[in-house]
């Protein structure tokens, strides 16, 4: 929750610089246009924040110190009573977040070729979007944990819990494996070719290159979804952060390229192809949401209860 | 926007769109407005306080 809720608040932040005139952001809610994936997905980012924030307070109210404050722990109590119902929300908000990422080429008229069939207004790469997110969680969830864990030189969580969450996550991205494999294909020999153009032709100038497609689903798609299958593989603490670390790199490279290689390709004839490499300012707005992330999650370790079993798993050896 | 704004148009699209926005700020405002006013009875002794 406390990653989510760093992830979230960086990426409205990121968002906010994005648009150019952050203290114009409200118009996204005022001036919606609502054909846009966009907007949906700024709604959909700044409500679950909210929730996000909500679900933290219970939390930052475990404070020992805030914790002898009554009216601030009856407050803390009486949220985490109905947190059920915050948490149902921020599913659905964050369930068409991640999904209106994937049908955004449903409503880019002008670049037909990434769109694929669906059920109702909502192509195949809707729902993959939603589950290649909740496969990949976990796996972020298990790399920040081993991160405090090697940084702290404590255990913090029980094997139990790690080997569950990535024995779901590695059933999750299996089944999003097979699912994505048969996406791409057909994409490759039917909405591509109808659109007139060449698989191929999404790689012929920049940067980009089928080994990101081999990259995305073989060494970063099937390889850790074995892993992480794999009883044995994923009890080695060694393959288990591997395979967490390809699982997310292969859903970032996912992401980029479903968007930035579509994006690229011309579509006039006086357009060129256009590769992008993030400025120097892009890279430094990166970086800080990055370094906020450490920080935020640094200070919650040190002053909330974030590892409930750290004192039993940590025994005092007199 | 908000169904008196002037750019507002009643068709099923805005309805759905601002209609699940409404929702979701609802249930969340509701939400926290009960964890207040029931903080505030038990704060006052009006209401038992439960202990997890």
């Amino acid at each position: 929750m406390i990653i989510g809720f760093i992830c979230y608040s960086g990426a409205v932040a990121m968002l906010g610089i994005d648009i150019g005139q952050p203290i114009r952001g409200w118009f996204i809610f005022w001036h919606a246009n609502i054909h846009s994936m966009l907007v949906e997905v700024s709604f959909c980012i700044t409500c679950y924040l909210v929730v996000l924030l909500i679900e933290f307070i219970p939390i930052i109210l475990e404070n020992r110190k805030l914790k002898e404050i009554k009216e601030l722990r009856m407050f803390g109590h009486n949220l985490h009573e109905i947190m059920a119902m915050f948490a149902a929300t921020g599913t659905f908000l964050s369930f068409f977040h991640q999904g209106s990422l994937g049908g955004m080429f449903g409503v880019m008229y002008a670049r037909p070729f990434a769109a694929r069939e669906g059920f109702y207004i909502w192509p195949w790469t809707f729902f993959l979007f939603v589950l290649s997110a909740i496969a990949c969680g976990p796996c972020f969830t298990i790399l920040c944990t081993k991160l405090t864990e090697f940084l702290t030189r404590k255990k913090l969580v029980p094997d139990n819990a790690i080997q569950l969450l990535a024995k779901i996550s590695g059933w999750l991205l299996s089944i999003y494996m097979v699912l994505k494999i048969f996406d791409y294909l057909g994409w490759m020999y039917g909405v591509v070719p109808r659109a007139g153009l060449t698989f191929m032709e999404f790689f012929e100038e920049g940067p980009y290159g089928v080994w990101m497609v081999v990259l995305e689903i073989i060494f970063c798609g099937i390889l850790p979804a074995i892993i992480l299958m794999t009883p044995a593989g994923r009890k080695s603490q060694g393959w288990l952060i591997f395979a967490s670390l390809l699982n997310c790199i292969g859903i970032v490279l996912n992401r980029f390229l479903f968007i930035v290689v579509t994006l690229a390709i011309p579509v006039m004839p006086f357009d060129r192809f256009w590769s992008y490499l993030p400025t120097w300012q892009e890279w430094g707005i990166g970086l800080a949401v990055v370094g906020y992330g450490f920080l935020l999650f640094s200070l919650a370790y040190r002053y909330l209860p974030v590892f409930p079993k750290e004192r039993e798993l940590n025994p005092v050896t007199e | 926007m908000t169904p008196l704004s002037f750019e507002w148009q009643w068709n099923i699209e805005y309805i759905i769109f601002f209609g699940l926005l409404y929702i979701a700020l609802g249930i969340v405002g509701a939400g926290l407005t009960v964890v207040f006013i029931k903080t505030v009875l038990q704060a006052f002794g009006f209401m038992r306080e439960r202990h997890f």
